[in-house]
Order: structure tokens, then sequence, then C-alpha cells
């Protein structure tokens, strides 16, 4: 066993030397040593698959990832034509400004980002670094800590292409940013390193949409990182919308770094991916800022979700809400690690974290597992936890009403997860949300 | 209308309704009363075909049709309601979508017509104003973080809406204060007519001040142990249900030799 992980490190440490080379010509030397920084680190941590005393990867075995023998793609290699007019739907048309990659190349014809405000600087990763090179240097790889955890480092070290997003100061963006990462290959065992680094000044506002999706149900890995750095007083929404392949592997990183004043929201919505990772930190930078984290996961067959939400609280008056919620069927299994951190010293820290699970067969299993270290005494900090089958004196209570049991399961297992898309600020994304949950569910359960 | 012959009913192996004979016809208001324990929920229970409410023996016939054996939205489609004593909330499933889908079902099952949300929403309106509820309420989810005067207003708000032949009202009165109390009677009183029927399941006496019955049964342990008309109830008001205790010792009596043969 360990025989094969060496070689499959080996697979990558060679494919770093390739990746490298062909990255030379345009890259800046510190982005040369942070790949190489990143890959001596992935080298020596390996994958995290240690079934004893790894507390971070407890619930989630990530050894089929460690086998797996997944290449990376060198050289674009995809036709946008060859994408199904579904896909292209999803690019919601006039409704977002759209930067799109596919199998973790930039696509020229399916972006379109032209009518943003001409302020607003959004472009490949790879032409920040030339364009703004002392501002990515500074921000790039400063948030998502690769030191600690092995894919953050392995997407790290192979980071070219991804979003750079950037929105100065008091400037607002209507229509939502969508940062589409198609997978599209049919070569099966790719691995891709989708990265977002995404900065906002005072005052500004905005929405990302970061949509995951796959055209074959192939099986590859999305490594992923996303970089969040909120200014003063500025708002984000951010939407993550995870449909890759039934057969893929999902894990991503996303951190958020709340400055003063400022507003998050976001709305993690798992649809696909055989076994999936989500971890969303979240650090309350400046005083007075405040989050609302959310989550929907419907799962089903043998898919394995695992979302781990860290809210860091350093900074006084702040403010956070967790409400993730999962329908589980098949024989699935969905974990919700929430960890709420107060540092020591601060004042007025209210922080409430809710994870609920609805089980529609006898094989699915939820673990909700929450943490907390609190080193204020100013704090409120409530949890709440549930996992449970359906409440057969609601069964009742509607039938008694004439609605027919089917009808009355359907309702509930929708209105499960209601409570989750009422909490979305915004009408547009409500019924988009909405509508992305009732396909889910007729899709999975055909209600 | 109503005609429940000789009533018995199991839930989790216990011997809760002992051989219940009740006929109620159109126009009338029945009202049952009796002590904690004594069954009334259950018979409400089984009259709505809660599962789990298993009927042992006897038969409930409604609008000439055997009902014993009928789901819960059979019975709701035929035209039997039930105020819950103790509403469910239902998070995520806004009250005036549930109404309108239970409309709709029952609608769709007489093969009338159903209604879009905007004919229907002129209904609910006219019909919030009967019950003299909030608006407001409407947009909720169901019964989530209702005040218990405003559950038990939803419970008749349904029926206002749903209009049916038979009401069951599992202690419409409970935890009302008194100005509740009279408005929720009141709309009660508005529903009542020559076609159709009420049953009131109460402990106390209060709410039929003001919904007059027409006849009162005291159901102790499992069984009507005496009927009469509304002085009945003020009776129970006077002197308690003890009074009702020695028929309940002679019919147990009975029952016990009966079993033993």
């Amino acid at each position: 066993m360990i025989q094969v992980e060496q070689t499959n490190i080996e697979n990558y440490l060679s494919a770093f030397k390739i990746f490298e080379q062909a990255e030379s010509s345009t890259s800046s030397n510190w982005m040369i040593n942070l790949r190489r920084n990143a890959i001596a680190q992935f080298e020596n941590s390996g994958f995290p698959t240690a079934r004893r005393g790894n507390e971070e990867w407890k619930y989630t075995d990530v050894s089929p990832i460690a086998k797996g023998s997944f290449k990376i793609l060198h050289n674009k290699s995809h036709n946008a034509n060859q994408l199904p007019d579904t896909k292209y739907q999803q690019l919601e048309g006039s409704a977002c400004h759209n930067l799109v990659f596919v199998d973790g190349f930039l696509d020229e014809n399916l972006t379109n980002i032209s009518s943003l405000p001409k302020e607003v600087l959004v472009c490949n990763l790879s032409d920040a670094v030339s364009i703004e090179p002392t501002f990515t240097q500074r921000h790039l790889a400063k948030y998502a800590d690769f030191l600690h955890h092995p894919f953050t480092a392995l997407n790290t070290a192979f980071m070219a292409q991804g979003a750079f997003i950037w929105v100065p100061p008091n400037i607002s963006i209507d229509k939502p940013l969508q940062v589409l990462f198609i997978s599209s290959s049919s070569n099966s065992n790719l691995i891709t390193n989708p990265r977002i680094l995404a900065l906002t000044g005072e005052n500004s506002k905005f929405t990302l949409i970061e949509n995951h999706s796959a055209v074959n149900e192939n099986s590859y890995l999305a490594n992923v990182v996303s970089e969040i750095v909120l200014g003063t007083n500025s708002n984000v929404q951010y939407y993550r919308i995870q449909q890759e392949s039934k057969k893929a592997f999902h894990i991503s990183t996303t951190h958020v770094e709340l400055g003063k004043g400022s507003r998050f929201f976001s709305m993690n919505l798992d649809l696909g991916g055989e076994i999936v990772r989500n971890n969303l930190n979240v650090v309350t930078e400046g005083e007075d800022s405040s989050c609302s984290v959310n989550g929907i996961y419907i799962t089903t067959a043998s898919q394995h979700i695992d979302n781990k939400v860290v809210i860091n609280h350093n900074s006084s008056y702040t403010t956070s809400r967790e409400l993730y919620k999962g329908i589980l069927s098949g024989k699935s299994k969905a974990i919700f690690h929430g960890s709420i951190v107060v540092r020591e010293g601060l004042r007025q820290i209210d922080a409430l974290q809710i994870d609920k699970n609805l089980l529609l067969s006898d094989q699915a299993q939820a673990n909700t597992k929450p943490a907390f270290w609190i080193y204020s005494d100013d704090v409120k900090c409530g949890h709440g936890a549930a996992s449970g089958q359906i409440d057969r004196n609601a069964i009742f209570y509607l039938t008694s009403r004439g609605i027919s049991e089917s009808d009355a399961r359907n309702l509930l297992v929708k209105g499960f997860v209601q409570e989750v898309i009422e909490s979305i600020p915004n009408k547009f994304y409500k019924d988009k949300m909405d509508n992305m949950v009732n396909a889910s569910l007729l899709d999975v359960l055909g209600i | 209308m109503l005609e429940i012959k000789n009533l018995n009913v199991s839930t989790d192996n216990t011997h809760i309704l002992k051989g219940i004979s009740l006929k109620v016809s159109a126009g009338e208001i029945h009202a049952i009363m009796g002590p904690n324990g004594s069954g009334k929920s259950s018979l409400a229970f089984s009259l709505a075909g809660k599962p789990g409410y298993n009927v042992t023996s006897g038969e409930i016939i409604f609008d000439k049709t055997n009902i014993t054996s009928m789901e819960p939205e059979g019975r709701a489609r035929a035209g039997i309601f039930l105020s819950f004593q103790h509403p469910v909330e239902v998070p995520g499933v806004r009250l005036d979508q549930f109404l309108r889908a239970s409309f709709n079902a029952i609608n769709k099952s007489r093969e009338m017509d159903q209604l879009d949300p905007l004919q229907f929403d002129k209904k609910l309106k006219e019909r919030l104003k009967v019950v003299d509820m909030d608006p407001a309420l409407t947009k909720r989810f169901v019964n989530t973080g209702f005040s218990g005067g405003e559950k038990k207003r939803n419970e008749i708000l349904q029926m206002a809406i749903l209009q049916p032949q038979l009401a069951v009202l599992d202690e419409p009165d409970s935890g009302l204060d008194v100005d509740a109390l009279k408005s929720v009677a009141d709309a009660i009183n508005k529903l009542r007519h020559s076609s159709n029927a009420i049953i009131i399941i109460t402990h106390y006496q209060r709410i039929l001040e003001y919904v007059v019955p027409d006849a009162v049964h005291i159901l102790m342990d499992g069984r009507i142990v005496k009927s009469g008309n509304k002085d009945l109830a003020r009776e129970v008001e006077s002197q308690g249900y003890e009074q009702f205790a020695n028929y309940l010792s002679n019919q147990s009596h009975l029952t016990e030799k009966e079993s033993r043969q």
C-alpha cells in the first residue's frame, strides 16, 4: 500500500517537472518559488490517508484519491463546440458575467465579461501575475494555508489558470460574476486545480457564483482553492454550486477574510460527486464584520459529502450564522464538522451553528461533529444538530387535509431544505437555488 | 351523517376506546367532554384515521359509507375535518401553499375545479376575515413559530376553507385567553349551518357557553358514560367528573364479566 502511494506521489512530482517547464516562460520568480514550496510540502506530506490520529480527515477516507493515477492536462485540448447545449444554458446568458474554464483552461469563447464596470479587474490568474504583479504576489496563496493542508499544497503547486477578481472601492457589480469550471474531457482520471482569488475594496459589493459541473459522468479529481478577501464595509454574496459527475472526487478549500464592517453570505449547494470534501474557513479579521454561511446537500447512492466549516472569530463585535441541511438517500453519507473558534480578549461575539439531516433510507448515514474553542467570556454561542426521518405526525397532519401521502412526503422533503433557501437574501438566487434543488430532488427521488 | 357503532380502538397494545356508539346528524353540534386521558383525542384521531389507532371492532359510518379502514386523505376528501389539539409545525412549507394544496387535493377528488394561486388568494383573503386572522401568517411556514392562539385560529381557518361536512374540533379552546376564545367561538358559529355537523371535544365547559351544543356526551375511560343536553356540561362545570365514576365502575364490571366469558 505504501508502495502504491509513493509511486503516485512520484507521478505528481514528475508531472510537476513537465508543468514547471511548460509554465517557465510565463512565470515570475516568486511564482516559481511558491509552487516549488508547495510541491515540496506535498511531497513531504502526501495525501492525508492515515486512518489513525488523523482528526482532520477522520470521516473521509481519501485513499481512493491517493490510489488513483490522475493526470495533469498540460495543454488545452477541448473544443467548446463539443460542449452540450445544457452546459451553455447554465451560463445564464445575460443574467451573469461569465468566466469559463474548461478542464482547467480559460475558454475565451464561452467567457463574457465585457460588460463589467471598467474599474473592475477580472482576468485569468496567469494574466494577473503580469498585469498586477505586486498586488497578486501580496495576496495569492496568503490565505489558504498550504503548509498544513496537502490538497491546498497540491493545488498551489499546479496553479496556473484561474479567476482573478478585484472589485475596487465603492464599486458595486450589478449582475453576478459566475466562474464556471467545466470538466469536459472524455479522458477519465484528469486532475484539475481550479483557483480563485477575489479581493474587494472598501464599500464595494458583488456576487460571486463558483460553479463546478461536468459534461461526462467520468471519474476525475477537482481540487479547488478559493481565496476571498473582503475590504472594509464591503458586501459579498458567494454561491458555490457543486454539480460534478457522480463519479468525481471534489476537494475544495474556500478561505474568506472579513475586513472591518464587511458582510459575507454564502450558500453551498452539493449535488454531485462521489467523494466530496469542502473546507470553508471564515476569519473575522475586522470588527463589526458578520457572516451567514449556509449549505444544502442532496446525496444518494454511495455519495460521500463532507463539509467542514471553521469560523474564526478574531475580532470583537462579530457575528456568524451557519445553517446546513442535507437530504440523504440510498447508502450515502454526509458529514458536517462545524468549528467555532473565539480568540481570547474579544467582546460581543455572537455565533450560531445548525446542521440538520433528513434520512430517507435506513442505510443513509449522517455525522455531525460540532466543536467550539471559546477563549473569551463575552460570547453568545449556540448550536443545534438533528438527524432523523420524516416526521410521521407531519405526514398525518397533511394527509388529514386531503393531501395524498406521497404528496405529503414530497412537501416535507422540499420543505426541509426550504428553510435554507429562504435565507437567501436575493429573490433571483432564491428562485435559481429553488429550481436547482427541485431538479435534483426530481432526479434523485423522482419528486 | 355520522354513525359510530360500538367502536373499539387500540394503540400501542392499549385498549383505549371501549365500545363507543354515537350518532350525529346534519345541523347538529355535539360536545364530547371528559377528563384527561379519557380517550377524547383518541376518538378524534380514530375518526380522522391516524395510523397506529387500530380499530379492533365496531365501525364508523360516514355519509352512508363505511370509512373504518379508510386512509386519512380519503376521509378528508369525503368531508371529515379534524382540528388538532396540538397543530403540527411544518417548517419549510408555506401556509398559503399548504392550504391551496389541500383545497385542490380535495376538489380534485370530487372532480371540482382546482384554483390557481391568484384565485385561491382571493378565497383565502375572504376566509381570513371570517376567522379574524392576520393575513401575514399565511406567508409563513405552517404553524412554525405561531403562538398557541394563532395555531388554533389557523385550524379554524382550514375548516373555513375546506368547509367539511363534519368538523371534529379537538380542544379548540385550550390555551386561549377569554378574548381569543370568544373570537374562535364566533368563527365556529359563523361556519355552522344546516348541512354540516360539528363535534367539539373539550375538557372544560366554557367554550360551550359560546358554541351551544345540541348534545353533550361524557367520555370516561374510553366509554361514553352519560349523554344529555347542554345542561349536562354545566353539571360537569359545577360538580366535576367524579360524579360519573359510578357509571364507569358498573360498566367496567360488565365488560370484565363479558371478557371473561
